[in-house]
Formats: C-alpha cells, structure tokens, sequence
C-alpha cells in the first residue's frame, strides 16, 4: 500500500491518511488479518508526526476496520460489507443531493437531471470495459 | 513507563534584564515538542533550565520521572543534548571525543557512533575547532545519539544545515522516534522543515508560553480565512489582523474548527504564518 500526501489539498493530512487505507481496505489492497506499518513507521515514510498517524489509526479503530493488539501492532478487521456499504451510501447520497442541488439552481428540470445521470453511468461503464 | 518525560510546573528563572515563568510544561512520553518564538522569547533559558545549567526555581521539575538534584547520573545516561553553548573542545578530534568523553556514559555504543560518522561522511582525525557550523551540529546529535538516551534536547539543531542536511537529520530524528519510549524536544527558527516531525508545539514570547498544543490542533483551529462581503458575526472574536479586500474580507481566524458551516474559505496556514499573525507587532503578513 503506498499512500500519497497532498500538501495543497485542504483536507488535513490525517483525513487523508485515514482515507487512504479505508480505500485500500475496502478495495481489497489490504485484507483482513494484514499487518499495518506502525504509528512510527508510518510517520517516518511520509514525514508527517506521530500525533498525526496516531489520530487516522484511532479513528479508523473506532470505526471497526483495524485494530490494534498490545505489542503486536495494528492489523485490518474481518470486513463488515454491511456496514461499509452504510457507510458508502450515506457518503454517496450527500453527493447526489448537492449534484441535484447545483442543476436545478443551473434551471435544469429533474427529468433531464436524470438523463445526465444515465448518460454519466454509460460513460462509467464504458471505461470499465475498455480497462479490461 | 512514566507519563512525561519533561514535566515542569511554575519553573522560575530570574535574570537582571530578563525573567522566564513558565506555569506548565509538559511533554508527554513518546513524542516531539517544537519549541518556538522570537529571539531572546527564552528558548534557550527554558532548555537550560530544565538541565540544571542556570540558576531556576521551580515547584516541580523532572526528567523521565526523576529530579535533576536527586538523580543526575540516571537522568544524563539516558538524555542527549544538543547546543550550541555545549561544545566540545577544539583541539578534540571524533576519535578522541569518543574515547575520552565516551565512557563517562554507562552505554556509549562505539559500532553505532562509527556507523553514523561513516553515514554522514564526518572526518575522523580534524579537530572540532576545525569543523564547519553544520559539521559540528551533525557530529553533537551523533555523539549524543550514541549513548543510547531515552530523550533528547536539542537547541536549534538545523540553523547551521543546508537543505539536504536538514532532512538528513530529520531522519535520524525520525528513526529516534521509532522506539515508542523515546522523547525529543527541539527549539527552533526554522519553522518549514523541522515542524513536520513535532506532535506539539510550544511558543514562546517574552518568557511567558503564548500558546502550546498539539499541532493537529493548532492547524486546524489556525487557518486564512477569506470571504464576501461582509464578515460573518459568529467569527469576529476570532480573526487576527483583518484586512478588506477589493470584494470582502481576509486574515488568519483562530478557532476555524468550529466554523466551518459559515460561508467563508478556510485554508491551512503554515507554523510560520500563525507565528507571524499572532506577533502584533508585525502588521504586514
């Protein structure tokens, strides 16, 4: 797993470490039972402090993906898809609501909102096919 | 393991021209504290107070758990300390600072002191008088490192260094921290480079702390802000040095955290720019 820190974006660097192996958990880069570098390890690669790996892992031990055993270090969690799809959803919906928020201050009607939004998924789609 | 390894409580120093006070400080076991502010803020002061090299008062005061005045042999096997007014003599030479001060420490390790003169390129046989600034600062953290301390101290560590020996060092300080027992606490001016290793930050000005927290804290509380028209009610208590701009307003707001709903862009500032905001004394920024 190789995490990358954007200095010019404006969310803090423990947001994005936290981001970062929640997407490699959830896409199957890190399974369940795998070993994470430690607090230290972690903090020396993308020379940022300690405080600031330490608040991405608890966060991420909060929400149940990783956890940490007393001198062992932090492993990743037997996945709950249930929860991450929750989790996901509810990420997802806020989007659309602010997408379908902005057209219709743009003078769009929701039917030609929707088209958009077919048209976006074929696109999506497409590109899948055209990776494999 | 104890909580702190630097704890200090009312620590007093007094001189003719200059009076330190500091109610509380502390550094938590296991991390790194930046130690900053203007010249002559008491840097250095507070450094050498907490060794015991100046005359201070204070209601409590320890190293790793223990009181200078009871314990000074534990406390100095297990510290490194890095300065600029604790030099080596001249005419020493690396080997000859290594046998000659070297045992004086229960623990100096000879393979991990030669291992790192090697890994920065340092001469064995010139004399310390002969050393360049910056040589003389990498050769104090590598014979402090070398007695295996459990905390260091450092006073300015890379104003002397050139960029790409500033980030040598800045991994040997990482790779210190690597062990979860181990503690350091640096001053420093060079708030850009070093500031990325510090969980916390103290500042200091004119012998009083003007501000310590967790750097994660700080930065998020501490950031520009920028927005139309007229600036909101909620974050006036909050703003340093506002300044119009040709459509609304923008300056440095002190508790962004909790005001993010407001219709105003918040962006993250550096060490240096809170530094400069909060000094009133400086307008432009």
């Amino acid at each position: 797993m190789r995490i990358f820190l954007n200095s010019s974006s404006n969310d803090p660097n423990y947001l994005q470490i936290e981001n970062a192996i929640r997407s490699a958990i959830c896409q199957g880069q890190l399974r369940p039972q795998d070993q994470l570098p430690s607090i230290r390890q972690l903090a020396k690669q993308l020379q940022v402090a300690i405080i600031t790996v330490k608040r991405a892992y608890d966060d991420l031990e909060q929400a149940g993906m990783i956890e940490t055993r007393q001198g062992k270090g932090c492993f990743v969690c037997p996945l709950d898809v249930q929860q991450v799809q929750e989790q996901a959803g509810a990420q997802l919906i806020e989007e659309f609501q602010a997408t379908l928020d902005k057209g219709l201050k743009l003078g769009l009607t929701l039917p030609q909102i929707q088209t958009l939004f077919d048209q976006a998924q074929k696109t999506v789609i497409q590109e899948k096919r055209e990776k494999l | 393991m104890t909580e702190n390894a630097i704890s200090a409580e009312n620590l007093r120093v007094h001189y003719p021209d200059f009076d330190l006070f500091i109610d509380h400080f502390n550094l938590p076991c296991g991390y790194v504290m930046g130690l900053i502010g203007r010249n002559g803020a008491g840097k250095t002061t507070l450094i050498e107070a907490l060794l015991d090299s100046t005359p201070a008062r204070a209601q409590h005061c320890a190293l790793l758990g223990m009181r200078m005045d009871q314990n000074e042999r534990q406390i100095k096997n297990q510290l490194g300390v890095v300065s600029d007014r604790f030099v080596f003599p001249d005419s020493y030479h690396a080997m000859k600072l290594m046998h000659r001060i070297g045992p004086f420490y229960d623990q100096f390790d000879e393979v991990l002191y030669h291992t790192l003169l090697n890994r920065f390129r340092l001469p064995l046989g010139k004399p310390f008088g002969e050393f360049s600034a910056g040589m003389k600062v990498k050769l104090s953290i590598i014979f402090a490192l070398s007695h295996h301390p459990k905390l260091m101290i450092l006073d300015e560590p890379t104003a002397n260094l050139d960029p790409v020996s500033r980030r040598e060092v800045l991994d040997l300080l990482y790779e210190f921290m690597q062990q979860e027992d181990h503690s350091l606490l640096f001053s420093t001016h060079n708030t850009a480079d070093l500031d990325k290793i510090a969980d916390y930050v103290t500042c200091l000005e004119n012998g009083h702390v003007k501000f310590s927290a967790s750097r994660e804290i700080l930065m998020e509380n501490w950031q520009h802000f920028r927005c139309e028209g007229k600036m909101p009610k909620e974050m006036k208590d909050f703003v340093l040095k506002p300044k119009p701009t040709e459509t609304g307003w923008e300056g440095m707001c002190t508790q962004a955290a909790q005001l993010r709903h407001l219709p105003v862009v918040f962006t993250p500032a550096t060490l240096e720019e809170i530094m400069l905001a909060q000094d009133l004394t400086y307008e432009e920024f």
